[in-house]
């Protein structure tokens, strides 16, 4: 997993944004689901997002510069 | 106006280069800057007059200028100029080296390079490239607060970025780290900041009994309180789950009902979750504040969200995720109870694989008895200083290295050489510390003391060798670091499958977990993806891959320890399980480097007469071939004279009067030029000389009377040596500097065909590298001394009987005793340790092949079978133990020759 420094915190953070939004949309866009499910849903989604976009990007970013 | 180059590190994007640039702009002088990302270098335009880079004010050991970098690597195994050419040419030849200056008395070399072109870890590649090798400082830092194999990966990352570190391993198991460095770079202070930087805690090793005491107490702590988080956790989880399922299987009947009452569960969930559970979590923060990750994220992720669950339900089951049935509890409880128990089993069997270096420390006498103005004090063994005249009684252990100066006895060697019949010991020799002393007084003088006895300098060994690591191990920390980032795309998938189709698709009002009773009929499309997300966090931990290679290798390098074989590293052990070649140096290490009396002829006079005129010829004698005559009629029993008039004639023999007689003793030559027959006596020279043997003619009175022939002999082990590794597949030749005929002979004794002969010592190291540039896998077996080229440019060197001064051994494997055998135990020790390490990937790395896809659900749309979260950190707790469990299996192996 990677050593989340403050140059990869911005990337990190648009990156697990747009994966919650994404499935904040398509949760409540579907109308099947109430409104707790689609927020705790957006949570947990948030959360894995973060731990995954902070162990890709720092690597991603090294390599490219 | 004038120009200079700057290093900048840290920059990794558009931005930070914007940055910098800003910043060097803005200083007063500097005209100009001009940074590239890509090369982390500035080049900047400055008038002098305002501006001082001090770019030349550096230290002595680093000196940076105009963007280039100097670093003094001192370097081992230079004997002559052209070694100091050999490696200017080396290393000049590497790109971005501008300047290098290897010193051959000095042993060191100073390099002027480019580093956005060349590093440190290049230069020294290239020196030891070349066959020399690079002498570094190192230290072995105790580490506490690790948690798992990625805690480990964190700290290498953290050490390695730092300047001056040529290499750094470090053990989860042992809780160590081996950090190679450059004193001048880099102070240990450093080292350890960095450490605490992120969160975890680095200390000196202590030597000696206080390391084990507190190695002992920190070990037992920590299985104390895994004990007793386990005791707690599982109580409390046991009586959660009857809770919870207090309507199933007629538990209402025997269970009182608050038992059953949410929020009561909620309580007593809740000091599971903040007693034995919080580790996961403050391990989290840590972590997290620090910018690392690792496995206590699964772990309170897990936990975290089964409890939330469960609280949400039961304070406010009107929110959408189940209601009040559904309250999770029992998940949480058992989880933090599974995976505490996986860390206890893990603390009780890694205190069992680092047995070895326990054992070893455990030999160490508290005490000793030295002889302070003529009386006998006992003192602590850490008071005795070199000099000290220690007494040793019966049965006693001896304390520290000497040499006996009063006494005889036999002394039990074999907790430090693997040699079980006790040795003999008389004035003059040396005796080792930690032995036991069997029969007779002993007084010795301390030559060794402290942390350079022969023990200490093993223990040191061992624990080196147990913190490095094997290739094969690089290769799954790789592995296992990517797999964590994989295992969390994997949970957000699977989140995502059963949250927007799976549930739809599959999920019934009946679905249950295996082994649970209560029906999952009131959960909804969050609560049942999070669920089987969960598991599969759970299930994937990569402990076990963690834990598969340096239990391993701890028990191995313990288990080669316990039969006197050092091995140096885990890539040492990783290499000498492929050797296909090994070749033994003839004087010395197949033989015993002594020439000892072998055969004696006789031509018309009794043998014994042959014998006892040149052994009294030879009495004032010292050359070795002359002594082993006088050794070999003494052996005999023979009586001996004075000799009158001895003359020695080089290059021929000896003339001598021995009881009246005139005695030649000599070659052809010798008796040529003195007009003595010797046709009679020719077959019998012919013969001895193509058995590599050196034959002396003597002469009594004029007149040919028999031959003496001595030779080099075999040790006892050699010749079983060479056929054990034949029989494993193993090529074997002999190397000496002996002329052909003698070195054939000598190789059909041993059954070597392949035999390397006349070839001088300086030579060794070019045939061990002709034979590797032919594929091979290489092993040289030599003394350590004169052998060390060879040793060092061999895949393996294989330093023999060196005796006690083991850690200025050339080599990665040292044998202590001088028994061939042990090479062939190395070889196996090896080869069972990497077979190990191998079945304990398999089987770490199965165990998540098998369980992500049943962790995730994969088996439920077909067979309704589902994993819940805590038996999912069942599994995973179970890969751990097994893994060790099979490691351990390593401590009841033993070699096929040479059994004790």
């Amino acid at each position: 997993m990677g050593n989340l420094k403050n140059s990869a915190i911005f990337p990190v953070a648009v990156l697990s944004i747009a994966i919650t939004s994404a499935f904040y949309i398509a949760a409540s866009g579907s109308g099947k689901y109430d409104a707790t499910e689609v927020l705790l849903g957006s949570a947990w989604t948030l959360l894995l997002s973060l731990v995954i976009a902070a162990s890709v990007i720092p690597s991603f970013l090294k390599r490219r510069s | 106006m004038k120009k200079a180059a700057i290093d900048v590190r840290g920059m990794t994007c558009e931005n930070c280069r914007k940055k910098v640039t800003h910043a060097l702009e803005g200083v007063d002088g500097i005209l100009k800057a001009n940074v590239d990302l890509k090369k982390g270098r500035a080049e900047i335009e400055y008038d002098e007059g305002k501006f001082e880079t001090g770019l030349d004010t550096g230290t002595d050991k680093e000196k940076r200028h105009s963007g280039t970098e100097k670093i003094d690597i001192r370097i081992g195994g230079m004997h002559c100029a052209s070694c100091a050419s050999n490696i200017e040419k080396s290393v000049g030849q590497l790109k971005g080296v501008s300047k290098v200056s290897a010193n051959f008395s000095a042993g060191s070399a100073s390099v002027e390079y480019d580093p956005s072109l060349a590093g440190r870890k290049e230069v020294e590649g290239a020196i030891e490239g070349s066959g020399y090798s690079v002498i570094r400082d190192s230290i072995t830092l105790k580490i506490s607060g690790m948690t798992c194999a990625n805690c480990a990966m964190n700290i290498e990352k953290a050490v390695g970025r730092l300047k001056g570190v040529s290499s750094v391993s470090v053990n989860f198991s042992s809780e160590s780290a081996l950090i190679s460095y450059d004193s001048g770079s880099l102070g240990i202070a450093g080292i350890k900041k960095a450490i605490d930087n992120i969160g975890y805690h680095a200390e000196e090793r202590l030597e000696g009994e206080e390391a084990v005491d507190r190695e002992a107490r920190q070990r037992q702590e920590e299985i104390e309180k895994q004990r007793n988080n386990l005791i707690l956790s599982a109580g409390l989880g046991i009586l959660i789950m009857l809770g919870s399922y207090r309507m199933y299987w007629g538990l209402d009947r025997i269970l009182p009902e608050i038992l059953g009452n949410n929020y009561v569960l909620l309580l007593l969930t809740t000091q599971v979750v903040l007693g034995p559970g919080r580790q996961f979590f403050t391990g989290t923060y840590k972590g997290l504040k620090h910018g690392f990750t690792d496995m206590n994220l699964l772990m309170a992720t897990g936990i975290g969200a089964a409890y939330i669950i469960g609280m949400v339900n039961t304070v406010y089951p009107e929110a959408g995720l189940g209601g009040e049935h559904l309250i999770f509890f029992e998940t949480a409880a058992m989880l933090t109870a599974f995976i505490v128990l996986g860390r206890y089993l893990e603390a009780l069997t890694r205190g069992k694989t680092s047995e070895a270096i326990r054992k070893l420390m455990g030999l160490k006498p508290k005490n000793a008895t030295v002889i302070r103005d003529g009386k006998d004090i006992s003192i602590p063994i850490d008071d005795v200083v070199v000099g000290d005249i220690v007494r040793v009684k019966p049965g006693e252990r001896i304390p520290v290295d000497g040499i006996v100066i009063e006494g005889y006895t036999s002394v039990d060697e074999s907790m430090i050489t693997g040699e079980s019949i006790p040795t003999e010991k008389k004035t003059g020799d040396e005796i080792i510390g930690a032995t036991i002393n069997k029969t007779g007084s002993l007084k010795f003088r301390a030559t060794r003391v402290g942390k350079d006895t022969t023990l200490s300098q093993i223990i040191k060994l061992v624990e080196d060798a147990q913190s490095s690591k094997p290739p094969i191990q690089k290769l799954a920390d790789k592995v296992a670091g990517h797999f964590i980032v994989g295992v969390h795309i994997l949970a957000l998938v699977v989140f995502l499958f059963w949250f927007f189709f799976g549930y739809d698709a599959f999920f019934t009002q009946s679905t249950r977990f295996v082994l649970s009773p209560a029906s999952l009929g009131g959960v909804g499309h969050f609560s049942f993806a999070l669920l089987l997300s969960i598991s599969v966090l759970v299930i994937s931990c990569p402990c076990a891959v963690g834990l598969a290679t340096p239990s391993a290798v701890m028990a191995g390098t313990g288990k080669a320890a316990d039969h006197g074989i050092l091995i140096k590293g885990g890539e040492a052990l990783e290499l000498s399980q492929k050797i296909n070649v090994i070749i033994f140096d003839k004087t010395g290490t197949l033989t015993k480097g002594k020439p000892s009396l072998t055969d004696v002829v006789s031509a018309g006079m009794p043998e014994k007469d042959v014998l006892m005129y040149a052994a009294s010829a030879e009495r004032g004698s010292e050359h070795p071939l002359g002594e082993a005559i006088v050794q070999g009629a003494e052996s005999k029993g023979i009586t001996l004279v004075e000799a009158e008039s001895f003359n020695a004639i080089p290059g021929k023999g000896i003339s001598a009067e021995v009881d009246g007689k005139q005695i030649l003793l000599g070659n052809r030559k010798l008796m040529e030029e003195n007009g003595i027959d010797v046709r009679e006596l020719e077959n019998g020279m012919a013969k001895l000389e193509n058995e590599g043997k050196t034959a002396m003619i003597v002469a009594v009175n004029g007149k040919a009377g028999g031959i003496v022939a001595v030779a080099d002999t075999l040790k006892e082990y050699s010749k079983e040596a060479v056929e054990y590794l034949k029989i494993m597949g193993i090529q074997v030749v002999m190397i000496t500097g002996d002329n052909r005929r003698t070195a054939k002979a000598m190789g059909e004794r041993l059954g070597i065909t392949s035999v390397l002969a006349e070839v001088l010592p300086e030579g060794k190291a070019e045939e061990v590298r002709k034979l590797q540039e032919t594929g091979k896998i290489v092993a040289m077996v030599g003394d350590g001394i004169n052998d060390a080229p060879a040793l060092a440019q061999a895949d393996v060197g294989i330093a023999i009987g060196s005796g006690t001064d083991v850690a200025k051994e050339t080599g990665k494997i040292i044998l202590i005793k001088d028994d061939l055998r042990d090479v062939v135990k190395a070889i196996e020790i090896s080869r069972k340790t990497i077979g190990k390490i191998k079945e304990n990937l398999f089987w770490a790395f199965g165990y998540n092949i098998v369980g992500i896809p049943i962790g995730a659900g994969v088996l439920y749309p077909f067979f309704g079978l589902l994993i819940s979260p805590e038996l999912a950190a069942l599994f995973m707790a179970m890969s751990s133990v097994s893994v060790t469990m099979n490691t351990l299996r390593l401590k009841g192996y033993v070699p096929s020759v040479g059994i004790r």
